[in-house]
């Protein structure tokens, strides 16, 4: 009974060995272990360059353009100094940015995504890395409004922006998404899904779809629009007029599109771009 | 005799008019109540936003930010000055610096700050605290709530945010 016992402790530590070796996978490494890790000398050369090539990597944040007055802030040990925020900076995790009335700042996650902060905007950025392929971005938005383009393409992209009262997951999606203090939450999508979650509630938002902090319904929000606009039935239709001969149909107007009607609109596509000189396409000759 | 009476009220009610409508410069309390110096507008804006109220000297140096980019006034009695001669505040106000800023007052500076169009009312009977809140509530820049609340500071962040926006694109928020 006693050798069964020393056995089956042997056992038991021999397989949690591994485990308590490894560092866990979801923790990202500090810039300070990354940069004074070794890898393990009796680790063959391929598993190493392997393991290299697998732990997450910072990934850098381009501030594209700054319009206006901005701010930023880095973090180090939970402090750090308010300083201009220029354009071309190179900007890391744990980043904090706020900006001005009249500003506009746009930011480039590498080849992934590009996010464009708007006025009166505070935002930080929690965790920006690389791991082989796949990219995970955690921004986080304390007021404003941001609208984030994440390319779907190049690999798997894990980017969320949290907010006060839910977070929102982007995967290979653009849209607008906004906080304040008196209206609350206001998601639009226009192009992919967004996920959005608070606890155990979430909502799944579409191309010109848009919903609120309570995570109201799209086709409920949209019997609460205030008035249509009128569409341009000579030169092709903006998004925002797409989207309303979508919601609230074509009608019966004689001037266009005037809306606010319960029949179904058809949605006409721009017109395919102007040939440059606008003269005619000769072929062959 | 009731002639006289007739004339006598007329004129009285004449010189009451008179006297009421030029009014005279209010009483500014707090008039030289300072803010921090140097304070820039995103500055500004997260300062204020993590506040339960807002003053009405801040409130002030938000509309400056708002209009001009930038607030030169030293004084509360300075940023009165300025916002009444463009004819932003009320001069029939009477201010305090430290008193918390009222929905009505906010919506009134925003929609002479922004030069909006208003409704019949607003456009007949000129701006005024309760129809100006209810255009700015009816454009979807501000909450629902009544002139007299108070504004936490993350609502006037929001305000001032969205007024930016039109004021640069001559949008109203969807």
């Amino acid at each position: 009974m006693t050798l069964a016992r020393h056995v089956l402790a042997t056992m038991v530590l021999l397989s949690a060995m591994p485990l308590l070796a490894a560092p866990p996978a979801s923790q990202p490494a500090t810039k300070e272990a990354q940069s004074t890790a070794v890898p393990a000398p009796a680790a063959p050369k391929g598993d190493a360059a392997a393991k290299a090539a697998e732990s997450p990597a910072p990934m850098k944040v381009t501030v594209v353009s700054v319009t206006g007055a901005a701010e930023k802030m880095t973090l180090v040990d939970g402090k750090g100094k308010w300083e201009p925020l220029k354009a071309g900076e190179q900007l890391d995790e744990l980043t904090v940015i706020r900006t001005g009335l009249s500003t506009t700042v746009a930011l480039k996650f590498e080849d992934r995504a590009e996010v464009t902060i708007n006025n009166a905007t505070k935002i930080g950025i929690g965790q920006c890395r690389r791991q082989g392929a796949a990219v995970k971005a955690q921004l986080g938005l304390k007021y404003g409004s941001v609208h984030a383009d994440v390319e779907k393409a190049r690999g798997p992209t894990d980017f969320k922006i949290a907010t006060p009262v839910a977070v929102a997951s982007v995967r290979g999606t653009s849209g607008n998404l906004g906080f304040s203090g008196d209206l609350g939450l206001k998601m639009e999508g226009n192009s992919g899904t967004w996920a959005l979650a608070s606890g155990t509630r979430s909502i799944h938002i579409n191309p010109g779809e848009w919903t609120n902090s309570d995570f109201t319904a799209p086709i409920e929000l949209r019997q609460e629009q205030r008035d249509p606009h009128m569409g341009d039935v000579f030169g092709g239709l903006t998004f925002d007029e797409q989207r309303n001969l979508r919601d609230n149909g074509g009608g019966r107007g004689i001037l266009g599109f005037t809306g606010s009607s319960t029949d179904s609109g058809s949605v006409v596509p721009s017109p395919p771009p102007a040939v440059p000189g606008g003269g005619d396409i000769n072929i062959g000759d | 005799m009731s002639k006289i009476v007739i004339h006598a009220l007329l004129t009285a009610g004449l010189a009451m008019a008179v006297a009421g409508c030029s009014g005279g410069p209010r009483k500014i309390a707090g008039a030289g109540a300072k803010l921090p110096d140097a304070e820039s507008e995103p500055a500004f804006l997260d300062r204020v936003s993590s506040q339960k109220t807002v003053s009405e000297n801040e409130a002030m140096r938000g509309i400056l930010f708002l209009i001009n980019g930038n607030d030169q006034a030293q004084t509360f009695e300075h940023r009165v000055a300025a916002l009444r001669q463009k004819k932003i505040v009320d001069p029939s106000w009477d201010f305090a610096a430290s008193r918390a800023l009222t929905k009505g007052k906010l919506a009134y500076m925003v929609y002479q700050a922004c030069n909006m169009d208003g409704g019949v009312i607003l456009t007949l009977g000129g701006p005024s605290q309760r129809y100006c809140l209810r255009e700015l509530q009816y454009r979807s820049m501000m909450s629902p709530g009544l002139p007299g609340t108070d504004v936490t500071g993350m609502e006037f962040v929001a305000v001032l945010g969205r007024a930016g926006t039109y004021r640069q694109t001559g949008k109203f928020p969807e």
